[in-house]
């Protein structure tokens, strides 16, 4: 599985960088909301792991322009943030996201919810048919 | 495997605890839970915190001179996320103080505020450093 971990803080990314090779998942980071739209066009991930205050524009931004992405519209988003608003949550939540999780995140749960992911994919790898 | 890094040094309690309470500067169980059990690792975040933390802030001390809340807020958010992954409550609980104060375009307080989160961080740096050198005596790192 490929993620793209939009994270501009240092360590909360290297964290979950870690915590994610050390099972076997494929990880990008980028540190900004510009550089992380950028390689998620260039290069489709499985599942975008998306902070939502990031310099470059808003993890919400990110978000409408991911619904607005023929290419990317069908690619989960899980949010992590250490917001506290429940508008922004709420907003976030009716942009279509696959989860939402606190900092420090829960890697228990983490798991679980790419997990879920990783089902859905594999699932959908199986029924394709052949060309 | 992360699970192979443990060290000896893991199982002794905190020593620094904050002066006038009962609540230790690092919450042992958050702070290797975070890193799961990887003192390599752990080693190499506390070497970006140790370098990231002054000018976080300084942003916030010139934030508040200048009635800046932005910067005031974006700063305050970040460092209370960094130490979030250590475990160190008291710092973190003041940092969003800052955050919330900020966020409402208030500095009435700010000062006070703001002195209390730099003793609180320091404390937090000196928690993690005799930490690591104590985990490093005693066990076998990454």
């Amino acid at each position: 599985m490929k993620v793209l971990l939009a994270e501009d803080d240092k360590i909360q990314s290297r964290l979950l960088a870690s915590h994610l090779t050390n099972r076997g998942i494929e990880v990008h980071v980028a540190f900004d909301a510009d550089s992380a739209w950028r390689a998620a066009e260039s290069d489709p991930p499985d599942v975008i792991l998306l902070d939502l205050q990031m310099p470059g524009g808003t993890g919400l931004g990110f978000l409408k322009k991911r619904n607005a992405s023929s290419l990317l519209r069908g690619v989960p988003v899980i949010v992590i943030t250490g917001m506290e608003d429940p508008l922004v949550l709420r907003m976030a939540e009716q942009h279509g996201v696959e989860s939402i999780f606190s900092k420090p995140v829960d890697f228990m749960l983490l798991d679980v919810s790419l997990e879920s992911v990783r089902s859905r994919l594999t699932a959908r790898t199986a029924v394709k048919p052949a060309t | 495997m992360a699970a192979q890094n443990r060290s000896a040094a893991l199982s002794q309690p905190m020593p620094a605890v904050a002066p006038g309470s009962a609540q230790p500067v690092l919450d042992r169980k958050i702070l290797l839970s975070t890193v799961e059990q990887d003192l390599g690792l752990l080693r190499e975040l506390a070497e970006l915190f140790f370098a990231e933390s002054p000018a976080l802030l300084s942003q916030i001390r010139n934030g508040i001179q200048a009635g800046e809340a932005e910067s005031v807020e974006r700063a305050a958010h970040t460092l209370k996320g960094a130490l979030s992954n250590f475990g160190a409550v008291s710092a973190c609980d003041a940092a969003r103080d800052l955050e919330v104060l900020a966020r409402q375009a208030r500095f009435d307080g700010a000062p006070q505020l703001f002195s209390i989160l730099e003793r609180e961080v320091g404390r937090a740096c000196n928690a993690l450093s005799s930490f690591l050198q104590e985990a490093s005596r005693e066990g076998s790192p990454r």
